[in-house]
């Protein structure tokens, strides 16, 4: 097993006893989904060369979306990529009449991130790093901006970055450039006539400003833009048909946009569940213009088609699981330096037990699994007299899912 | 007046300019109690009682010396024509104080509404549907508007107790303390109460901390029975005596209510269109001037203010009306109040009764009770009860009984309405919140989690609700359609449907039009239907027996236990009727003596092929032991009139049958005695329950099981030799 750094393993193991996605070191546990990671590194390719895509990734609860697209996100900032995402919510959708567009805005470039900067807030940094490389010459800054000026509202945002030089070097705690361009303006008499822009980022432009950013990446000497939007399934689960309605068209102008080629250097990422996707009555299915564009490249005979425009992330089979439950073995072992005690055949026997005794097995996550498999290897580590067998027999694993709150039974 | 200090200067002015010279008992009572204490209150005083400045009083001091940061005090009135009454009144009051007061409801305009919301008025006059209206749909203003809710008044809070729309109320209010977090008191204000106890307990959502200031009941009206006969129209005087007979009581009546202001109460729309129509005719004719109006749910809104502003004007006018204007709608001084037929219950009796009497005279009532002969259905066995229940509602009344408002009610289908009204405000909600936020609410402390499982499970598999892998419950798409629909605050479905007729007679109303073959119970027999018409909604039946669609929820009227025994008195014990007149006294004694000839003061008498059961018990009990003897093996069929006698076909005696069923009641579950028949979704959402569900509430709330044992001691009582 080879050497992890430290504080990469650490902060991994740290992150799958909670049940959360880490933010780094997940290529140390990926298994499986070869494929889909072909796709994703193929897209990335097409993007780096001007182009783009738009996909959804679909996957049940808890199978492993947000996995997924944490890895591609790590990968793309390696590969020089900037990146942003956002988890949809109440608050941050597509569009709404709260504004909650402009959140998920806000919340994207937010956690903007680059290989220097991989938690996130990277944008003063990546905007230091372009004024630098132009010397701090606005004229130079004004002439590499001209790729973006076939975009709306691209005179407003060149005349934002060039006045963020100047609100910088003015040492101002409050730098209009930088609010107005975060989205923190919310009318135009807040921002003064000083920024010299005419329009604000709002609801229902504020993808257009997310184009912008990907054209301007390139320019700051990154390959483009990549996006994520996680938790889509917030938009099914609203109540109001009309709210889904505009949010579904929304993402239908983006996915248009996208895959017509009308933006560049930018690829767009959006998590949900199949339910999401595929419910004819309430999910994207129920918006004609979306399910005839989705339907288009799916199963050619019996064969995922992994270029069509949905990837389905299918659950782990059990032998893959059993793969990752070793890279978990051996991963607490060398973060607590010591020598595996606890055998294949021992793990083959755990992986049986907890599917036995589950309640409904197939619904058993691979979240679920790692944390209570962690669990159980803290157990054996801190009391080295313990019983395997009679830790792992009968034993259950704690589902994500308050029991209260299941009801079986259910028809339709 | 020490306390007259307490109040603000408008309201000294008020006073001042209204020449009042006192305060009233009940008004010093409950300043007392509002100023005093921290407790909920429930006021009880007859119409012109002064309950409302009571109530107000207190408030609007409270306010005027406080102003709220938001609404400060919600009043909620169970009819839109009510609030807009309770408005100008408050206006009044008001005066020049700077404090605003705004009504909320179906009638009020979009814009009106949204003004509301962007500028609180201090003082809220809502409908229950309106306030579940606001919290379904624009939760986020709701807590902010309510946040300092100082007080809630509830006015005719008698109407609301013990009712699906009083649940709901209920729900509306424990709601919006939860999402505002403010935790008013709350002041109940009624004509008529059931019993302290109970009222305290509702105002209180059961926790306690509630008084009562009572002074309002039967006790000193005057409540005086006419009873006349119609005799079956005879072809050999071509229908003259009849004619005769119906002409002499209308002009009776025109006598009545000729020249003054009154309200003649009928027991249904129907019933009541007829008499106005032929009142109108009969005062047209004597050339009376006073004029006879009409006030119903089915009457446009425009000829019921007519009929409201006539009587408030004081110059005499005779509105003949439903359980409608039974309401505190300010309609003035009345006279006296008449009722045809006796009322459904002492309640109503009461609250009708405290219409009259404003110019200080004591409450007056006449009744009168029409025995219809070509109904053959309105005697049983020679006993015209009708005028027995008169005369023994009465003299409860005047003892200052009314009936206990009724408990242990199980409301799924309004269960059903909060579970999607919860969904409609919230993402991401899971069963155990769900249940923890709805089923916590007062009205649904007796239904159980796993209930409430189910019914969740079943609104999945209708398509009303949704649940996804996560376990989120959200709305589906047939809930979807429920929730947007425009009366989706209201829990209540509309009134009379069809007529139900016997020989062209009409025995009564139900709501749906039932199928031919169907059974119905109405008038306390079971019929048959055999033709049913669509124009006029009307069905045809012919007498029959056994298990039969009983329009519970509306129409049918149970009688109480009390009630029965009272009526039992006076028709064999011989006790003392001192509210009949002549013709009521001597109809009674005839009465009498068909009660001693068929043994209707024996627990059983023997008829042919059986024999005959007085149990002499409520309506619940009485439906309750019918179903509980005709499962007794041996018995060969029922035929009830209900809640009086039910004769049993049977080979076996009358002694067996009975211990049979006895030992049959100990072991029966409620829930197994309730039939496909009576599974009839009245209620609005009742249709989208599960019929387990139904099948519990209906039991829950019309059946018996403890009423209907049959005690040793009562039938030793009745001198016979029946073993229990």
């Amino acid at each position: 097993m080879q050497e992890i750094p430290r504080r990469t393993l650490v902060t991994l193991m740290n992150a799958l006893s909670s049940g959360v996605v880490p933010r780094r070191g997940l290529e140390y546990i990926a298994v499986g989904r070869r494929k889909e990671t072909e796709t994703f590194v193929s897209d990335l390719e097409d993007t780096a060369a001007g182009g783009g895509a738009f996909r959804f990734v679909s996957g049940r609860y808890g199978n492993g979306k947000s996995f997924m697209t944490q890895m591609i996100r790590n990968y793309a900032m390696e590969q020089g990529f900037v990146v942003m995402d956002a988890d949809l919510s109440v608050n941050r959708r597509l569009t709404g009449s709260k504004k909650e567009g402009l959140n998920t805005y806000r919340e994207l470039v937010r956690n903007m991130a680059v290989k220097a900067r991989p938690e996130g807030g990277a944008m003063e940094s990546v905007l230091q790093t372009w004024i630098e490389s132009s010397e701090g010459d606005p004229a130079v800054m004004r002439d590499r901006l001209t790729s973006l000026s076939h975009l709306t509202y691209s005179q407003d945002f060149s005349a934002a970055l060039i006045r963020y030089r100047d609100d910088v070097s003015s040492g101002d705690e409050d730098m209009p450039s930088l609010r107005w361009l975060k989205g923190e303006y919310e009318s135009r008499s807040e921002v003064g006539g000083a920024l010299g822009v005419h329009s604000l980022i709002g609801d229902s432009n504020w993808y257009d400003f997310i184009k912008l950013w990907a054209e301007f990446s390139r320019v700051a000497g990154y390959k483009g833009l990549i996006v994520f939007l996680d938790e889509a399934v917030v938009l099914y689960k609203l109540p109001s048909k009309a709210s889904r309605s505009n949010n579904y068209e929304r993402l239908l102008t983006i996915f248009n946009d996208i895959m017509q080629g009308k933006s560049s250097y930018m690829s767009m990422y959006v998590c949900g569940t199949p339910e999401f996707i595929e419910d004819p009555r309430r999910g994207l299915f129920s918006y004609e213009a979306l399910r005839s564009r989705l339907t288009a490249g799916r199963y050619e005979s019996g064969y995922d088609n992994y270029l069509g425009p949905v990837i389905n992330l299918r659950p782990l089979t059990p032998e893959e699981v059993y793969v990752l439950l070793r890279r978990i073995r051996d991963l607490h072992s060398q973060r607590y330096g010591y020598e595996p005690t606890v055998t294949d055949a021992m793990l083959e026997e755990y992986l049986r037990a907890v599917l036995e005794n589950a309640m409904s097995p197939e619904m058993l996550t691979p979240r679920e699994i790692t944390r209570d498999l962690i669990s159980l290897l803290d157990t054996l580590h801190q009391n080295p007299g313990a019983d395997f067998g009679r830790m792992v027999g009968g034993r259950t694993v704690d589902p994500d899912i308050d029991p209260d709150d299941i009801i079986e039974d259910l028809e339709v | 007046m020490s306390c007259l200090d307490d109040l603000p200067w408008f309201l000294r002015e008020y006073i001042h300019a209204s020449r009042w010279t006192g305060f009233r008992e009940v008004q010093l009572e409950a300043f007392g109690i509002l100023f005093g204490t921290d407790n909920h209150l429930v006021i009880s005083s007859g119409t012109s009682g002064g309950k409302t400045e009571a109530a107000l009083f207190p408030i609007i001091a409270s306010l005027y010396r406080d102003p709220p940061d938001g609404v400060g005090a919600l009043y909620i009135g169970p009819l839109k024509a009510l609030i807009n009454d309770q408005r100008e009144r408050l206006e009044e009051v008001l005066g020049e104080s700077g404090i605003r007061a705004e009504g909320w409801h179906g009638d009020i305009a979009r814009s009106a509404k949204d003004r509301a919301v962007r500028d609180p008025p201090d003082i809220l006059q809502i409908t229950p549907e309106s306030l579940q209206g606001i919290l379904t749909n624009r939760p986020e203003q709701a807590a902010e508007m309510f946040r300092s809710l100082r007080f809630v008044v509830i006015d005719e809070m008698h109407a609301f107790m013990g009712t699906d729309r009083g649940d709901q109320l209920v729900c509306c209010l424990s709601m919006l303390e939860r999402v505002a977090g403010c935790r008013p008191r709350r002041i109940g204000l009624s004509a008529t109460l059931p019993d302290r106890a109970s009222a305290e307990e509702w105002i209180s959502f059961g926790d306690g901390g509630a008084s009562t200031v009572r002074c309002f009941d039967g006790r000193g009206a005057t409540i005086t029975i006419e009873y006349n006969r119609f005799p079956q129209a005879d072809p050999s005087d071509g229908g003259r005596s009849r004619a005769v007979a119906v002409n002499a009581y209308y002009r009776r009546l025109l006598e009545v209510t000729d020249g003054c202001s009154c309200i003649v109460f009928s027991n249904s729309r129907i019933s009541a269109e007829r008499t106005a129509s032929s009142l109108s005719k009969v005062s047209e004719r004597a050339g009376s001037r006073c004029p006879v109006m009409i006030h119903h749910g089915s009457v446009s809104q425009e000829l019921r203010s007519a009929a409201e502003d006539a009587l408030k004007s004081g110059s005499g006018a005779t509105v003949v009306s439903t359980s409608t204007l039974e309401l505190g709608i300010d309609v003035g001084d009345l006279d006296r109040v008449v009722q045809i037929d006796p009322p459904h219950s002492c309640s109503s009796m009461v609250q009708r009764l405290g219409r009259s009497g404003r110019r200080g005279g004591a409450p007056e009532m006449v009744v009168f009770c029409n025995e219809d002969s070509s109904k053959w259905w309105s005697s049983v066995e020679g006993v015209y009860f009708d005028l027995v229940k008169a005369e023994a509602m009465a003299q409860l009344a005047e003892e200052g009984w009314t009936e206990p408002a009724p408990s242990g009610r199980l409301p799924y289908g309004l269960l059903y309405q909060q579970t999607l009204s919860y969904l409609k405000t919230r993402l991401d909600v899971r069963f155990t919140e769900l249940a923890d936020a709805v089923l916590g609410m007062p009205p649904f402390r007796g239904i159980q989690r796993e209930e409430y499982k189910g019914l969740v499970r079943h609104m999945v598999s209708i398509g009303h609700l949704q649940i996804l892998e996560d376990m989120t419950i959200i709305i589906g798409t047939e809930g979807d359609r429920v929730v947007h629909d425009r009366d989706f605050g209201a829990v209540f479905s509309d009134g009379d449907g069809a007529e139900v007729v016997c020989g062209g007679k009409q025995i009564g109303t139900v709501q749906k039009l039932p199928d031919v073959g169907g059974k119905v119970m109405l008038a306390g027999r079971t019929w048959r239907v055999v033709s049913v018409s669509d124009s006029p909604l009307r069905a045809e039946v012919v007498e029959d027996e056994g298990d039969a669609v009983s329009p519970w929820g509306s129409g049918c009227p149970m009688v109480h236990g009390e009630v029965m025994r009272r009526m039992r008195d006076i028709l064999v014990s011989g006790a003392p009727a001192h509210h009949l007149d002549e013709a009521g006294m001597g109809r009674l004694e005839a009465c009498r003596v068909a009660a001693r000839a068929s043994g209707m003061g024996e627990l059983v008498t023997a008829v042919p092929g059986g024999f005959a059961l007085h149990p002499w018990v409520g309506s619940a009990a009485f439906d309750t032991l019918r179903r509980i003897v005709s499962r007794v093996k041996g018995v060969r069929g029922v035929r009830a009139v209900a809640p009086y006698v039910m004769y049993v076909r049977t080979d076996l005696d009358p002694d067996s049958v009975l211990r049979s069923a006895e030992s049959l009641r100990l072991r029966t579950a409620p829930e197994s005695l309730v039939c496909p028949e009576d599974d009839q979704p009245s209620g609005r959402y009742d249709a989208y329950l599960p019929a387990e569900l139904r099948r519990r509430a209906f039991a829950a709330e019309m059946l018996d099981i403890e009423g209907c044992r049959l005690s040793r001691r009562s039938s030793e009582e009745r001198g016979s030799s029946f073993p229990f």
